[in-house]
């Protein structure tokens, strides 16, 4: 039977191929199970439908399976949960630096939130080296450092955020972006670098 | 065998599958008569695969050019798990229709 591509069938065909590449390795039966029964489904809605399923499953199954030594996720995933945890706040150290540049705010107070806002840079740095050039492992150093730089960004955010006049209603969505995500992400980084195998000294 | 607790979902795939247990079915066709998404039904499969109670093998399509399916049924152990929680479903249908009988 010859099918004419929709719109709606090709990204259903992009997200089932990426379901064997999010499940692990002993599922890749899996994978082709679910992408084979693609072809056999006539409706595009519900090819689609299956295939947003199947996605989903196979990340589930990839994440229940994950333990401390395997939270490395595929590289597209890692890069896309990266530069939602570090790009905010990386914006906002730019837009710090410019402050402080310009003379708009205190030198003090601009270094203080500056410093608060560096694991932002820092973690992305950390992150295109894992994930670009393959240096997964981290050395003592800077696991110690984005640890310390994670915490003072979520203590520092936290007091402002908290400490404020204002409801939570007007400040939960920056705190998530400059304090939460960040804090998420050096804690992925760290594991993943931590848990890295080492390669053996000569 | 530990017997754990099945959850609603897995109950509705073992009682589709008991209708005709020995008859080998596909994803799709499970997912229409089960009324569960992929995204539901295809980890309890693996689930039901890994613990010895479904068998899986894959059957060539009559057509050229398609892919080969998926296909699962029932083995002995999951045949029994089947019979038990259809059978304890009947129970407390018959004890829920006993109840509202004698209110």
């Amino acid at each position: 039977m010859i099918r004419r591509e929709t719109m709606a069938r090709t990204i259903a065909a992009w997200l089932v191929r990426q379901t064997s590449k999010a499940l692990p390795a002993h599922r890749s039966e899996w994978a082709d199970a679910m992408r084979g029964e693609l072809e056999y489904i006539s409706s595009d809605y519900a090819a689609l439908q299956w295939a947003l399923g199947a996605f989903l499953a196979s990340c589930l199954e990839r994440m229940r399976v994950m333990d401390a030594e395997s939270l490395r996720l595929p590289r597209w995933l890692l890069s896309l949960e990266m530069l939602l945890c570090f790009v905010p706040l990386t914006f906002f150290a730019a837009v710090l630096v410019a402050v402080l540049v310009n003379g708009v705010m205190p030198a003090g107070t601009a270094l203080l939130n500056l410093s608060a806002a560096a694991v932002g840079p820092i973690g992305l740095v950390v992150a295109f080296r894992m994930i670009v050039l393959g240096r997964i492992a981290l050395g003592r150093g800077t696991i110690v450092s984005l640890g310390l730089l994670a915490a003072w960004t979520l203590v520092a955010f936290s007091s402002l955020s908290i400490g404020g006049n204002g409801p939570i209603g007007e400040w939960w969505r920056e705190y998530v972006l400059i304090a939460l995500l960040p804090a998420v992400g050096s804690v992925h980084l760290i594991c993943i670098g931590a848990y890295a195998p080492r390669p053996a000294l000569s | 065998m530990q017997k754990r607790k099945c959850s609603k979902q897995t109950v509705a795939l073992l009682s589709v599958l008991l209708v005709q247990p020995t008859k080998w079915r596909h994803g799709y066709e499970l997912s229409k008569e089960t009324g569960l998404k992929s995204g539901t039904l295809y980890p309890i499969l693996m689930r039901l695969c890994d613990r010895g109670l479904l068998e899986s093998s894959w059957q060539e399509s009559p057509e050229a050019g398609r892919p080969p399916r998926h296909i699962y049924r029932l083995t002995r152990t999951g045949l029994a798990l089947a019979r038990e929680h259809a059978q304890t479903s009947e129970l407390a249908a018959t004890t829920s229709g006993l109840g509202e009988a004698g209110a």
